[in-house]
């Protein structure tokens, strides 16, 4: 079946991509939460999330108590989600006891994460909603209608959005044009690295440019935009999703990792994994692992949100913004100088807009409007008043989002559904992997280290 | 593109070879869930032709184009 394009399919847009579902539900809780706030009160009683525990009686005790609230947060996920998912022609019925599943394994995580010796362990809430999710979709067989659930980018936008509450606006301001800087030069060394080896290895330009996307854009969206811009052959986009899947996920590992035994600050170690993490969700996990560090393990500075602050700049600003340009760009080169398809036309201005990743602007708009709220408030009143009756519990639901997200890439990651990539791609993709990370790093710790640092103190 | 109607008609969009609901995008593309989506913005009109066997903008055109029944 295909869609017919015209402008009412334009229209049609705003409900028919979760992108923009991401920023209905991100903006209407955060309109909600300011109604709330308006009035003297806060929408912190659904917003609930496990606090600190130190023996498992003190866990039970604290969940039996606020069982009353975790069932009215679940009841508010459902009914948001569940609107949005009929739009995106995704069965209600079965959403739900998918949601269901994952909702109260993610009470599970987000507990253990909880729990006094949980950075001891590497009991990190990413990180473990990742393994679980992996190893129960690789030895456990789940029925197909339980997938349903397993949105992985749906959560992350959602999350995303409620993040730019989160975020000064003014800091977007100050760091955002670092951020693109230093994203740009990564981003443009990594895709030719990549698009040049790939070509001196004899693959098709078009794979080599979808390749290239992958690594330097953002992950498995850069790849499906680029493979579509550029009219690649089918095989391209999943060969290259492959690829992004397997370092995506060895880095969500290995960079939190490799930063702690350098003892990266958090905003360093943000900037490093915002230049050198391939997808926003695996970035994310990453991110905040190691802002959870902070204070935790001796020697890592900076306040704990600062490496998912920097990182946001870093992944979503620097990098994914410019999506419609790559594309452009590579659409133009395609279908003029590489070898014919038998396709013609190619993309015009308007493509920019069309594959611009539109919940962006609701991150955007979020940051303004709490910006815009905190400025009536002194900095005592801001902390007394505003961070814990309309910021913190922004952030709770966030958290939620993420951990949601985060089980979700474990239970969709199938090593068996993967398309074969072959060596080639690997190579070159590799390649593009090994000159990323250490640019990263040496952008990150060196050449603009004193502006991440600075980042962390804020 | 260009803005002649005729041309519109005969994008790749119209055509009975062109598939791209999101649910034909995730099955035709192993992996797309875990770390992308069909419904995504950057995913735009793009979807998959059975004629050539490529992934492509429904904004282009191709002679071997055959309208929806």
């Amino acid at each position: 079946m295909s869609s017919t394009i015209s402008n009412s399919s334009q229209w049609g847009e705003l409900f028919k991509k979760e992108d923009w579902w991401s920023i209905w539900i991100g903006l209407g809780l955060l309109l909600s939460a300011i109604l709330f706030f308006s009035a003297g009160s806060s929408i912190g009683w659904v917003a609930v999330i496990p606090s600190k525990w130190h023996t498992l009686s003190d866990l039970w005790d604290q969940l039996v108590k606020n069982a009353p609230r975790y069932l009215g947060q679940f009841i508010l996920w459902i009914t948001i989600l569940g609107f949005a998912i009929q739009f995106l022609k995704i069965s209600f019925k079965e959403f739900f006891g998918s949601f269901l599943f994952i909702y109260l394994i993610s009470i599970l995580v987000f507990a253990l994460g909880q729990w006094d010796k949980a950075s001891y362990y590497n009991l990190e809430p990413p990180l473990v909603a990742l393994a679980l999710g992996l190893v129960i979709a690789n030895l456990i067989h789940l029925p197909k209608w339980l997938e349903s659930g397993f949105r992985v980018e749906f959560y992350i936008k959602i999350g995303i959005v409620l993040l730019g509450a989160t975020l000064p606006f003014t800091l977007i301001i100050w760091a955002g044009p670092i951020a693109i800087l230093q994203a740009s030069i990564v981003s443009l060394t990594t895709f030719f690295v990549i698009y040049f080896v790939g070509k001196h290895l004899g693959l098709d330009r078009r794979l080599a440019a979808v390749l290239g996307a992958g690594g330097a854009v953002c992950g498995v969206s850069g790849s499906i935009a680029i493979a579509g811009a550029v009219g690649a052959k089918k095989e391209h986009a999943p060969i290259s999703i492959s690829i992004v899947i397997f370092w995506a996920i060895v880095m969500i590992f290995a960079l939190p990792l490799i930063s702690k035994a350098l003892g990266l600050p958090t905003g360093v170690a943000g900037a490093w994994i915002g230049t050198s993490e391939f997808a926003d969700a695996a970035g994310f996990a990453a991110a905040q692992t190691y802002g959870a560090y902070a204070g935790q393990v001796p020697g890592i500075e900076g306040n704990p949100e600062a490496a998912v602050n920097a990182f946001t700049l870093m992944k979503i600003i620097g990098r994914d913004l410019w999506i419609g340009i790559w594309a452009l760009v590579l659409s133009v080169v395609a279908t003029t100088r590489w070898e014919e398809t038998g396709i013609t036309g190619r993309a015009n201005y308007g493509e920019i807009w069309r594959r611009f990743p539109k919940f962006v602007l609701g991150f955007l708009v979020a940051s303004l409007a709490v910006t815009a709220i905190s400025r009536g408030y002194d900095f005592a009143a801001y902390k007394s008043n505003v961070v814990p009756h309309l910021v913190d519990p922004i952030k709770n639901l966030r958290s939620w989002a993420f951990i949601f997200c985060f089980f979700s890439i474990g239970l969709t990651t199938r090593l068996s559904d993967f398309a074969k990539a072959g060596v080639k791609p690997f190579y070159a993709f590799t390649a593009g992997v090994v000159v990323n990370v250490i640019l990263g790093y040496i952008l990150s710790t060196q050449v603009f280290v004193d502006f991440w640092v600075k980042l962390g103190q804020q | 593109m260009t803005a002649n109607p005729g041309v519109k008609t005969r994008q790749c969009a119209n055509c009975r070879f062109f598939k791209n609901t999101p649910a034909d995008l995730e099955r035709s593309m192993g992996g797309l869930r875990v770390l992308g989506s069909g419904h995504s913005s950057v995913v735009s009109d793009d979807g998959m032709c059975e004629k050539l066997d490529r992934y492509l903008s429904g904004r282009y055109v191709c002679n071997l184009h055959e309208t929806e029944a």
